[in-house]
């Protein structure tokens, strides 16, 4: 074993409740520096709850989240993504009426220089600073295969790229922290590996740290290096795959099917 | 890529260069063709100027930043009352009683028609930060009710004003403004909504009309952004405010209700949402078929709302689907490289 | 305190009025999530219908006025509104369902504007004097005093909400409402016919606001094509300040626009009349917007 690597991302005993019902209990949990750590339950066990209130969405009754050490509950979405947060939804939420490439340089506005009156006026300093935008919106695209959809309406992509559109969108903000709800959801079993062959080389390119939910067991335990599980609400297990895939509180979980791709839809 | 930045490092230029132009063609039109097509024509052409100005500018919080605003007439009564008031009260007087000949005069006039009419922006752009701050944390159908209930306010508030007129309604302001003025600020309207939105933060305003969750979740400060571009719209209504003023030295509130901002809403919706050169046709066919059908009077406003109902059935995009009216259309096409 | 009392019993039964109109947006936005912005033309066209249909049975059967003859135009013109919504959903908003609601709001615009000007064309524009279907007597209790007309369009009111009430808690159809209402995507797996539960909240809507219109009639007696305008916005107000797709909020809501606006006229002046109104619909929005008897709810994804 090598020594655990420092903590990014750190939940520390979140609760919250939608009216009567107790969507997640007590759950804690880390995501270390440049660690891939996958999240996993059954249907409504509160994995989507959990990436909103991380994402500021909800604000959670109870417990704090802290990025890099500093609370991070409680703010805004946008200023926690400004603090170094991305994620994706689990049904594609791509800007659908905007064109590929408008998705990537929309999410790289707080990059952009210029202030109001420059771009009213197109100034020079406005007009280099949308070229480099582009420029680097463009590589962005090209690294996930995507550059021959520029000019296409988001809408019009086909699926799998949906997908990794809304992966490049959620990098275009430059976060240290990349969460993925469902990347590979709908797909066959072809598209999965290669989808997660392209997360892990992010992981590596990108000096990242990826969390990342997903039903099917077998992809999890692929490219994982700790699971966590959740089930109605409560954090039942966490740790290596291997031990996960045995440990019998989840198997129970997943109605007795450990190895099989138990709970898809 | 050489060529894009030298394209682009001389944007500013281009862009001065082109309103130069514009502004140019515009003397010279008011020179000759409105010369002589008489006062009932250029009055349509000026309600057409008008109206551009608008629906642009309500452009860009409904079809851009898709933000349903019905209050814009609100926001040009207050426009138009201020700079009224403004030239009214203080420079029209002064003007006057200056010992200044005809040049000299006319000069003068219309850097005091300038200085109003940038002051009704600025007081209509600051109710808009007011109004907008609040309310723009609605949504949809909610935020269309509250920018209707204030633009309400913003006329009852008028109208129960007694040194700008009241109920009777503002008479004798001067007439310093004609055809040259409002397609000056038409044209500036255009040009500056056009270059925002094809600026990141216009693809950010963008972005939030298509999913504003998801637009947050990627950093979109959404009430920054919104009331920046509920402020700037609220600017050029105020504006356009000014110019029906001292074009027509009379103002009343009954112009302004919430009935005048639906009729803009129709300019956008009929031109498409997100579409410059649709609003801009939009608002000048609107502008001239009631005039056109005024043999049909009765009918005219009922084929008017027939219109928008079956526009919404069956092309909800619009005229122009969100697109751009670009020469390719009409000239024949170059072939790409 | 004469005059306070007496404004409030005013305010009350003009209220009453706002609530019946209120209702219909109520039901409408708690099943479709729309604005039914031609729904105050409704209540403008069920006038009309009100004054045509008495102008009828006096011409035939001779002018008298009477409760019955008052019964008969209230059920003609519910009648002829019930099938005016019903066309209204089905030509106009149906085809709408799924798109984007901003689409069905510029519709229902369109609608309003079409039976406004449709009205000034097949009406005229000047208004017009309501038939006096009952015989106006006025009752003293001590300073105050209150008028049969009062009585009569508060008892009207209370009968309509009661009748309403049963159905919507008493009968089958009131139970899909309420399933379509809590859930259309839920309701229709368990099998409810969506378009139906649709179609019968638009007619229960606009025979309510029918019957306001009438009342409007009684009780002040000059009719015209764009009287639906203010009315309809008061009781959108209404509807949203008692909280919106609540049916008792609706009725607190129209009685509190009414005190509201009458008080405003006695006490200020008349010219504030119609921006009292956007001031409540502005603070509520801001301040309470789910309304007085709407729940808080978590939304989002
Ligand atoms: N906004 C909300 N209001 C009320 N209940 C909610 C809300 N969001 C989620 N829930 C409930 O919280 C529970 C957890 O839902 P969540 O979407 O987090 O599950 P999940 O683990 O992501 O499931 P899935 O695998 O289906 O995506 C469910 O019972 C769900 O119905
Ligand atoms: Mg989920």
């Amino acid at each position: 074993m090598t020594t655990p690597p420092e903590i990014v991302l750190e939940l520390t005993d979140i609760c919250l409740s939608f009216g009567g019902l107790k969507a997640i209990k007590n759950v804690s949990l880390t995501v270390g520096k440049r660690e891939l750590v996958g999240l996993i339950g059954p249907n409504g066990a509160g994995k989507t709850t959990l990436f909103n209130m991380t994402t500021g969405v909800y604000c959670p009754d109870q417990g704090t989240i802290a990025l890099s050490g500093q609370t991070i509950s409680g703010l805004p979405p946008h200023e926690i993504n400004r603090r170094g947060i991305a994620r994706t939804f689990q049904n594609i939420r791509l800007w659908g009426n905007m064109t590929v490439l408008d998705n990537v340089r929309a999410a790289l506005h707080k990059t952009a220089r210029a202030g109001l009156w420059q771009i009213i006026a197109a100034s020079h300093h406005h007009a280099r600073d949308e070229d480099r935008l582009r420029e680097y919106a463009r590589e962005q695209l090209a690294y996930f295969d995507l550059i021959r959809f520029e000019n296409d309406l988001a809408k019009n992509l086909p699926y799998g790229e949906q997908r990794r559109l809304e992966i490049a969108r959620a990098l275009a903000t430059n976060p240290t922290v990349l969460m993925l709800d469902e990347p590979v959801a709908g797909m066959n079993t072809g598209e999965k590996v290669h989808l997660m062959e392209l997360i892990k080389r992010l992981q590596a390119d990108r000096r990242l740290s990826i969390l990342l939910i997903e039903h099917d067991m077998k992809v999890v335990m692929g490219i994982c290096e700790r699971v966590a599980v959740l089930d109605y609400g409560e954090k039942i297990a966490e740790g290596p795959p291997e031990a996960i895939q045995k440990d019998p509180r989840v198997i129970e979980a997943y109605l007795g099917a450990p190895q099989t791709t138990a709970a898809t839809n | 890529m050489p060529n894009r930045l030298t394209v682009s490092a001389s944007s500013t230029q281009r862009t001065f260069t082109w309103y130069a132009l514009y502004a140019l063609v515009i003397m010279l039109l008011s020179r000759t063709v409105v010369g002589w097509v008489g006062a009932y024509y250029e009055q349509i052409l000026i309600f057409i100027g008008i109206n551009i100005t608008l629906a642009v500018s309500l452009n860009l919080v409904l079809g851009f930043a898709g933000q349903f605003s019905i209050g814009h007439a609100g926001f040009m009564a207050l426009g138009g009352y201020s700079s009224a008031a403004l030239s009214y009260f203080v420079l029209n007087p002064a003007l006057m009683s200056l010992p200044l000949d005809g040049m000299l005069h006319a000069v003068l006039e219309n850097v005091a028609l300038a200085i109003v009419l940038f002051a009704g922006g600025i007081a209509a752009a600051i109710a808009g930060l007011l109004v907008g701050i609040p309310t723009l944390r609605l949504r949809g159908d909610y935020l269309a009710i509250a920018t209707l209930g204030m633009g309400e306010i913003i006329r009852v508030v008028i109208l129960n004003t007694n040194f700008v007129g009241g109920a009777r309604g503002f008479t004798d302001i001067p007439r310093w403004t004609g055809f040259t003025w409002v397609y000056l600020i038409a044209g500036a309207c255009v040009l500056v909504v056009r270059n925002l939105i094809a600026s990141t933060s216009g693809r950010a305003l963008t972005a939030l009309r298509e999913d504003e969750d998801a637009a947050a979740a990627m950093g979109i400060n959404t009430t920054r952004h919104k009331v920046m571009a509920f402020v700037l719209g609220a600017f050029f209504a105020g504006m356009a405010g000014g110019l029906l003023a001292h074009y027509m030295q009379y103002l009343h509130t009954n112009s302004f209700t919430f009935l005048r901002s639906i009729e803009i809403v129709v300019f956008v919706v009929l031109g498409g949402g997100g579409s410059i050169t649709g609003s801009i046709i939009a608002a000048a066919v609107l502008t001239v078929l009631p005039e056109a059908l005024r043999v049909a009077q009765s009918w005219r406003m009922v084929s008017y709302s027939l219109l928008l109902v079956i526009m919404m059935l069956t092309r909800p995009q619009g005229l122009m689907g969100g697109r751009e009216f670009h020469w390719s259309w009409i000239l024949p096409r170059r072939k790409q490289a | 305190m004469e005059q306070f009392v007496q404004q409030l019993i005013n305010g009350l039964s003009l209220g009453t009025i706002y609530a019946l109109i209120a209702l219909g947006y109520t039901m409408v936005y708690g099943i479709l999530r729309l604005i039914n912005f031609a729904h105050g033309d409704v209540y403008m066209v069920g006038a009309f219908f009100g004054y045509y249909v008495a102008r009828f049975i006096s011409t035939q059967l001779g002018y008298v006025p009477s409760m019955l003859n008052f019964f008969l135009v209230l059920a003609a013109s519910m009648a002829g509104c019930a099938i005016l919504g019903f066309v209204i959903e089905r030509g106009a908003y149906r085809p709408l369902r799924r798109a984007p609601r901003l689409n069905a709001l510029i519709t229902a615009i369109g609608i309003s504007l079409l039976l406004e000007n449709l009205g000034q064309l097949v009406f005229g524009a000047d208004p017009k004097d309501f038939p006096n279907l009952i015989p106006r007597t006025t009752l003293s209790i001590g300073v105050l005093t209150v008028s049969n007309i009062q009585l009569i369009v508060v008892a009207t009111a209370i009968v309509l909400t009661l009748g309403l009430e049963f159905i919507v808690h008493r009968t089958k159809m009131g139970t899909a409402m309420r399933a379509v209402s809590f859930s259309g995507d839920a309701a229709g797996l368990m099998g409810i016919n969506i378009n139906r539960v649709i179609s019968f909240t638009f007619v229960l809507g606009s025979a309510l606001a029918a019957a306001a219109g009438i009342l409007v009639g009684l009780y002040n007696p000059k009719i015209d094509p764009l009287m639906g305008i203010m009315p309809g916005l008061k009781a959108f107000v209404a509807a949203v300040l008692g909280g919106i797709g609540n049916i008792p909020g609706a009725i607190l809501g129209g009685l509190i626009m009414g005190t509201a606006e009458t008080f405003t006229v006695g006490y200020l002046s008349s010219t504030y009349r119609d921006a009292i109104t956007f001031v409540i619909l502005v603070a509520v929005l801001l301040f309470r917007p789910t309304g007085l008897l709407g729940t808080p709810a978590r939304s989002k994804f």
